[in-house]
């Protein structure tokens, strides 16, 4: 286990971090808003599709990050529509657009790529890594932090924002109390579905946001269903943080940290691969387990004391 | 003084026919507390439903300072200087009073400033002599508190008109006298209130003029000091009913339930039951009073089997029950009417026939498991006659009957079950007087034929006309074990609820 000291170690589990908490910000802001959002599985994927497919036919950087944020709106306001506008039940339409957008991009990537599984024949642009000059001088710390994604950095900016964003202002305050007590809300003046759709826009941006750090960053190139459940896992990462985009970010680190362990594993140990495949999941349902019974053995004690 | 609001022949029929307001015409006066009152269905909800935008009326015409207005949504007749306090509060919990009193308001920066929001709130409260605590998260909150902050957020957002719908229904006797001097000071501070209740006495303590609905039609306005209470309950009512009632005298032979040392915690981590021990014995009604959010939900579920308690025991006819399923409680003789009669209490969409035989449907079966429907109809046809549920027939679907006969329908469902212990949980909230007196009268009779009965009630009136004993819950404690015999007063009841009083070794054990 001498890896653990290692900062390229832990370089990595902040790289592998970054998709799901973008993922984990996205579940965060819609659930304050009293969304299930099933679908942000299926929203990252076609996002990171739409933004490697348009920044090969752009030759412009640019043009993908923004068509792949369209794409992430777009879809997060179909989800809308049909729930929100049209009232059908929240996690069939969710279902319905993760299965959309498995089938749907393998399709359209057939049509482009002209392969089932991957975009290389494509030439697609990809965010740059970026290297912080006073930072990088720092030993250990340095080559932990620096030399990361541009998303990463992003993500990170915007785990604050969001934070902000939902304790510090009046949008915040109002994402969370439609949330909470729709009539309430409405009672006071407050436009439902108006802030319903700002906070899926928001999610949208951050599924995209995610979505592209796989296609664009970390990988060169799309696969198909490249997503591989950072997505469903961001629902469990919200159900431990409750909406709060600081322990959001806290959880899927837990993630990051067992993914990375994963494949330092399989150099490192001659256990069976398919195990240790397993481990970041296993992993995660251990942590939880241990929270869940810590916190109601603290309960019960608490009980026995009063 | 001049009329600040004047209705004129307003009509309003629902989608599926129902004529809930017909030719109304009653005017509001600037500055005065103007009561509406009426029984359960007589459209005092629909009328202010009308005036307050959230439905549109058929016709007639509505004007406010001599001006016709025509509101679509509530914002609109918030625009106009009209405010609404409605029974279920329109708080949103997680959040501080002082959050509460600025959500929504369009002048708010973006950026919000908690000390700011504090400071402002405080000075509204104090503007109007109200005692609130901004800080505080409103789940945190006595109602009374709750119910004064929903007043001042009205009042912040610019109402001169003020609709208070109930408000007394969920307040003890002394949280009541203080919200009328709050609501007199409002008045002489120039404020018009409309105050909506069935409870004469307060009416007639606290109003300049009574308009009387019934039946969707207005009765006539009067002026308080001209009439008096048998009066107007004589327009309300139609005929006089007595909430005076004869009690046989019963000797309670044997302990049917036993409930000891109960504790429980919500997922906040409030204490909601904090030692609970009381027993119920067989021909008695034991009266649980209590602000709402005492610990007597919690009790009722705890004891029907509906929740798991933290620590502590219920013994049913000498059997731990704690652990039991609700199916096997009920099985042993255990009925429950519970407060959410739609949510908890039947199958809305399912007609009358499934609802009055979904507890006992294994003694309509054949030997082959086959349901007899023969023997259920005459069962249901027994039960709708004697208990005088108001139905087409049978079949129809039971949430098409008004509250009243839904009511009735679940009580001769969970009467006629042949239990030895009754729980029931609000079994009078919401229904008319007439449904009130003849479910009362049931409760008495069963009372005669032998029957435990623990009734979990808001209503104090209810509470001290049938109980023999009153428990009365506060914070999670028995304060008080009071003998009914002579009558209790609704005061004295009143002082316990609020945890003013408590007497000496509140948890009986006998």
């Amino acid at each position: 286990m001498a890896f653990l000291a290692s900062p390229s170690f832990w370089f990595s589990v902040l790289a592998s971090t970054t998709p799901v908490m973008l993922a984990t910000l996205a579940a965060n802001i819609v659930s304050q808003a009293g969304i299930f959002n099933l679908a942000i599985e299926g929203t990252m994927l076609i996002c990171a599709l739409a933004g490697v497919l348009a920044s090969a036919y752009s030759k412009s950087l640019l043009v993908g990050a923004l068509v792949g944020i369209a794409f992430g709106i777009l879809v997060s306001f179909v989800l809308g529509y049909f729930t929100l506008v049209m009232r059908g039940p929240m996690n069939a339409c969710g279902v319905a657009i993760n299965l959309t957008a498995t089938g749907g991009t393998v399709f359209v990537l057939v049509l482009t790529a002209g392969s089932k599984i991957t975009s290389s024949s494509l030439v697609s642009k990809t965010f740059p890594n970026i290297t912080i000059p006073g930072l990088k001088s720092i030993p250990f710390i340095g080559s932990v932090l620096s030399g990361h994604n541009f998303i990463t950095y992003v993500g990170w900016i915007l785990v604050a924002l969001t934070w902000f964003l939902l304790y510090k202002t009046k949008l915040g305050l109002n994402i969370r109390a439609v949330g909470e007590n729709e009539e309430a809300a409405q009672s006071a003046g407050i436009n439902v579905l108006k802030t319903r759709f700002i906070a899926l826009t928001f999610c949208g941006v951050f599924c995209a946001l995610g979505g592209m750090y796989l296609s664009m960053g970390s990988l060169k190139s799309f696969t198909a269903g490249m997503v591989s459940g950072r997505g469903y896992l961001s629902l469990a990462m919200q159900a431990i943080s409750q909406g709060n985009p600081v322990l959001g970010f806290l959880s899927s680190l837990l993630y990051g940290f067992s993914d990375t362990i994963t494949v330092y594993l399989q150099l490192y140990s001659d256990l069976d691969l398919k195990l240790i495949d397993a481990f970041p999941y296993v992993f995660i349902i251990v942590v939880l387990t241990i929270l869940q019974v810590s916190k109601s053995k603290a309960e019960a004690r608490r009980a026995k004391a009063a | 003084m001049e009329n600040l609001l004047e209705l004129k022949n307003v009509t309003k029929i629902y989608e599926g026919g129902v004529l809930a307001n017909h030719n109304i015409c009653f005017d509001v006066r600037e500055g005065e507390i103007h009561a509406l009152v009426g029984e359960n269905g007589a459209g005092k909800s629909t009328l202010m439903k009308i005036l307050f935008g959230l439905i549109p009326i058929t016709s007639g015409q509505i004007f406010l300072r001599g001006k016709e207005v025509k509101f679509n949504s509530s914002s609109d007749a918030i625009a106009a200087g009209i405010g609404m306090v409605h029974q279920h509060f329109m708080l949103v919990d997680s959040l501080t009073g002082a959050e509460n009193m600025m959500l929504g308001i369009k002048e708010e920066k973006f950026v919000s400033n908690r000390k700011a929001d504090i400071e402002k709130t405080r000075e509204i409260a104090d503007k109007y002599h109200f005692d609130i605590d901004p800080e505080k998260r409103v789940r945190d909150m006595s109602v009374g508190m709750k119910q004064k902050l929903e007043i001042l957020k009205i009042l912040y957002r610019g109402a001169r008109l003020i609709i208070l719908d109930e408000p007394t229904a969920v307040l003890t006797p002394q949280e009541t006298e203080e919200l009328f001097e709050r609501l007199i000071d409002l008045k002489k501070q120039g404020m018009t209130i409309i105050f909506i209740s069935h409870k004469l006495n307060e009416v007639k303590r606290i109003s300049d003029r009574i308009t009387v609905l019934k039946g969707g039609k207005t009765k006539g306005t009067f002026n308080t000091a001209d009439v008096t209470e048998e009066e107007i309950s004589n327009k309300m009512v139609g005929r006089v009913i007595s909430f005076s009632y004869e009690k046989k005298p019963m000797k309670p032979q044997k302990e049917l339930l036993r409930v000891e040392n109960l504790t429980f915690k919500d997922r906040f981590d409030v204490m909601k039951l904090d030692g609970v021990s009381f027993s119920v014995k067989d021909s008695e009604i034991v009266g649980i009073a209590g602000v709402e959010g005492n610990g007597q939900e919690e009790l009722i579920n705890i004891i029907t089997a509906n929740l798991r308690a933290r620590s502590g025991s219920v013994e049913f006819k000498g059997k731990d029950i704690t652990r039991e399923s609700i199916g096997a409680v009920r099985q042993m003789g255990m009925s429950y009417v519970p407060e959410d009669r739609l949510y908890n209490g039947c199958a809305a969409s399912m007609s009358v026939q499934e609802n009055l035989m979904v507890s006992n449907i294994d003694s309509f079966a054949r030997k082959s498991k086959v349901v007899d429907f023969k023997k259920v109809k005459e069962h249901c046809r027994t039960l709708i006659q004697e208990f005088n549920v108001k139905t087409k027939d049978e079949n129809q679907p039971i949430k098409s009957l008004s509250g009243g006969n839904i009511q009735k329908a679940i009580v001769a469902r969970e009467f006629c079950a042949g239990s030895n212990l009754l729980v029931l949980d609000q079994p009078t909230r919401g229904v008319d007087v007439g449904a009130m007196n003849f479910i009362h009268q049931k409760i008495l009779e069963m009372r005669s034929a032998g029957k435990g009965i623990l009734l979990s009630s808001a209503d104090l009136t209810e509470l001290i006309a049938l109980s023999d004993r009153i428990l009365v819950m506060h914070k999670g404690k028995i304060v008080a074990s009071l003998d009914n015999e002579p009558k209790v007063s609704d005061k004295e009841l009143g002082l316990y609820m609020l945890g003013i009083k408590t007497q000496e070794g509140g948890n009986e054990d006998e």
